[in-house]
């Protein structure tokens, strides 16, 4: 042990870990890289036995090694301990130094570190525990087949089946491994799909279906299957593992769903076959018809379509339907009540592969309040047009009325103008109510203040609230403007003395209600030059317009003051309305 | 401001059936501005009734159909089985006209008095 370790040994660069004994098994030699591999300096190791640096069972293994080799190269799994204390997993040669004489010497060894594949290795081993028992616990069903034949009536053969799987078809792994998968199949599997999947499998790739398998007490199950192809090392597929989840509960609670809007919705709801024959109505079309399912189907349902309807309906569904897309209306009878209500009905089509109809799907949808809108909308329109219509009439006929009693066109003009405000007024009056009363006062008020100001020194209006029907306003109005205009141009509207009463009371007396209406006007200088042609058209709407329209009798005079005017309409039997249509 | 028109209608008699007087006066003015003789004019079905039923000798009649609530078809009728020609007059412009009477003329309101002149002597020359 001469310094042997400061001197040059041949192996000191080279990058493998080395070492070097005597015939006693001491060290005489070892390498940086293996002191590094060991992590020790090379005081600890100088003159140490070799063996000092292995486990238990690696020094046994070493010399029964040793000695079997019987100075041949050999070669063995040994473990060194690192200075840390460390286990290293080590392949070591060993080849037998001679001295000069050829006497065995000691050995000479190469450790390679195996420690890193070794962990590599052992984490492969706790991984494929790890896939196992995840395989074997999972509650989907797990079944591995061979990658081929998949043509052949047979198919690949099932090598594999979990727990889930078991569990869910009633097949254990010995009743099924080596058999072909179709035996899980059955008269509702659905072909599509298995085309789909053949297809897929056919082209190794992966794919999802849904299919209807059966257990092997015959049940049927709905499962959704995902089939992946298992390729080996080399690229090669080897393997199919379908994992299949068993959704009939997922298709019943869809189905419970549906079943809930389908009856839930205020809709009919109807399935047809192309020719009107239909399959199927929804509880809501029996309940609201009255009649039993099987009643409905075919052509059934056409006997609670009001008869008016029914011809139309039959032509509708002969000569098909434009754009794909069923649309048209009928009345329906309501059992409750025997009315035939006004529907809509929208269905579209469900097609085959080869686009054509199979069947619609179809709801007829309550649209009796939009139909009646329609109907009052129209009434409410012929009724505008008619007022529209028979106020032109009134302003011809007034128009006509002023062109015979006027001396000049300007005369014309300024009359027939003012008449057209009052009318006016009146509509405008008439447009602000929501319905078709006016309330007098309004109607008195709104005369005189186009005319004066309600000026309360000047002119008292007085009276119950009463409305009156449009038609008795119009005259009532035009009777008030000749009031008004002529009490301005020679009454109590245009001379500073002058007032004005205006107000109106109903009376009753043997049960025939009226309305007394009373203009008095006072304080005025009767005029000697009054024009008694301006006074004929206003006389004419007061002591004959009214008394024709509204049955009213009038008593027109000049007092010594001013014009009293005493105006007694009849009412209807409700009170408080004078309503002519 | 009168102005002079051809005596159409000359001398005869016509029932006007208006319930507004403002209409019913002024049609009533340009018809004996056309020469006619009116009766009524009458507001309601019982005040023309009363001229019907009370013997008065009439040529033809104007109808207003709405008289208020009420339409004017029993006045109609009355003077369909009395032979008298008549004219209809509406502010509805597709008044739905029962079937008996579709075959009467028509005239929309506001009414031209010329062209309702036309038709009453028409149906006057028949």
């Amino acid at each position: 042990m001469d310094g042997i370790l400061n001197s040059t040994w041949p192996f000191d660069r080279l990058p493998v870990p080395m070492f070097q004994t005597d015939v006693g098994g001491l060290i005489r030699h070892v390498n940086q890289h293996w002191l590094n591999l060991l992590g020790l300096d090379a005081d600890a190791v100088e003159g140490r036995p070799l063996v000092g640096f292995m486990t238990a069972r690696a020094r046994d293994q070493h010399l029964r090694t040793l000695q079997a080799a019987r100075g041949e190269v050999c070669d063995l799994e040994s473990q060194f301990l690192t200075g840390a204390g460390k286990m290293i997993d080590v392949l070591l040669s060993y080849s037998f130094d001679r001295d000069e004489a050829g006497a065995q010497a000691g050995i000479v060894g190469v450790a390679i570190d195996l420690s890193i594949r070794r962990a590599a290795q052992r984490a492969a081993a706790s991984n494929s525990a790890l896939l196992e028992s995840v395989v074997t616990h999972a509650n989907d069903a797990i079944l591995i087949t061979d990658a081929e034949p998949i043509g052949a009536p047979h198919g690949p053969r099932v090598l594999y089946v979990n727990p889930a799987f078991s569990i869910m078809t009633g097949y254990s792994a010995s009743d099924i491994c080596g058999k072909t998968p179709r035996i899980l199949q059955g008269p509702k599997t659905n072909g599509q799909e298995l085309d789909r999947l053949r297809s897929a499998l056919g082209t190794w790739k992966p794919v999802r279906v849904e299919l209807v398998n059966y257990a092997k007490d015959g049940a049927e199950l709905n499962v959704e299957m995902d089939i992946s192809p298992v390729a080996n090392a080399k690229g090669d597929f080897t393997h199919w593992v379908a994992i299949q989840r068993n959704i009939t509960n997922r298709r019943e609670q869809e189905e419970q769903r549906l079943r809930t809007i389908v009856e839930g919705i205020p809709q009919l709801m109807w399935r047809s076959r192309d020719n009107g024959n239909w399959t199927w109505t929804n509880p809501q079309w029996c309940s609201f018809t009255g009649q039993a399912l099987e009643e409905s189907l075919g052509r059934g349902w056409l006997d609670a379509i009001n008869p008016e309807d029914r011809a139309g309906t039959i032509k509708a569904w002969r000569v098909g339907w434009p754009n794909g897309l069923i649309d048209f209306d009928f009345r329906v009878r309501r059992a409750s009540d025997g009315a035939y209500l006004w529907h809509r009905n929208r269905a579209t089509p469900i097609y085959d592969e080869n686009g054509r109809i199979v069947e619609w799907i179809g709801t007829s949808t309550d649209i009796q309040d939009l139909k009646e809108m329609q109907q009052h909308q129209h009434v409410l329109l012929a009724e505008l047009q008619h007022r529209t219509r028979n106020l032109l009439a009134v302003v011809q006929a007034i128009s006509g009325k002023t062109l015979r009693r006027s001396i000049s066109l300007q005369e014309f003009a300024t009359k027939f103008d003012s008449r057209l405000s009052a009318l006016s007024r009146m509509q405008g009056l008439l447009a602000r109510t929501n319905h078709d009363m006016l309330d007098l006062r309004q109607l008195v008020e709104l005369e005189l203040d186009s005319h004066v100001g309600l000026d309360p020194v000047k002119v008292q209006i007085g009276g119950p609230a009463i409305r009156i029907g449009a038609a008795s306003a119009r005259t009532l109005a035009l009777a008030l403007h000749e009031l008004a205009a002529n009490a301005i141009k020679y009454g109590a509207l245009g001379q500073a003395a002058g007032n004005l009463e205006v107000d109106w009371r109903v009376t009753e007396d043997n049960g025939s209600r009226k309305l007394v209406f009373d203009w008095r006007e006072s304080g005025v200088a009767m005029p000697l030059d009054m024009d008694i042609q301006n006074l004929g058209f206003g006389r004419e709407i007061l002591e004959r317009a009214l008394p024709y329209e509204l049955n009213a009798s009038t008593h027109f005079q000049f007092g010594p003051d001013g014009v009293r005017c005493a105006i007694s309409i009849p009412l209807a039997k409700a009170p408080g309305r004078i309503k002519r249509g | 401001m009168v102005d002079v028109q051809p005596k159409v209608l000359d001398a005869r008699r016509i029932l006007v059936v208006e319930d507004d007087y403002t209409i019913a006066s002024n049609l009533a003015k340009s018809l004996e501005n056309l020469g006619a003789v009116v009766v009524g004019p009458a507001g309601s079905v019982a005040n023309a009734m009363l001229l019907i039923e009370g013997g008065a000798k009439l040529d033809a009649a104007v109808l207003d159909i709405h008289l208020g609530a009420e339409k004017v078809y029993p006045v109609a009728e009355a003077l369909l089985t009395r032979g008298v020609p008549f004219v209809f007059t509406t502010g509805y412009s597709h008044a739905s006209i029962p079937n008996a009477f579709a075959k009467q003329d028509l005239c929309e309101k506001p009414v031209d008095t010329r062209a309702l002149a036309r038709l009453l002597s028409a149906r006057l020359a028949n």
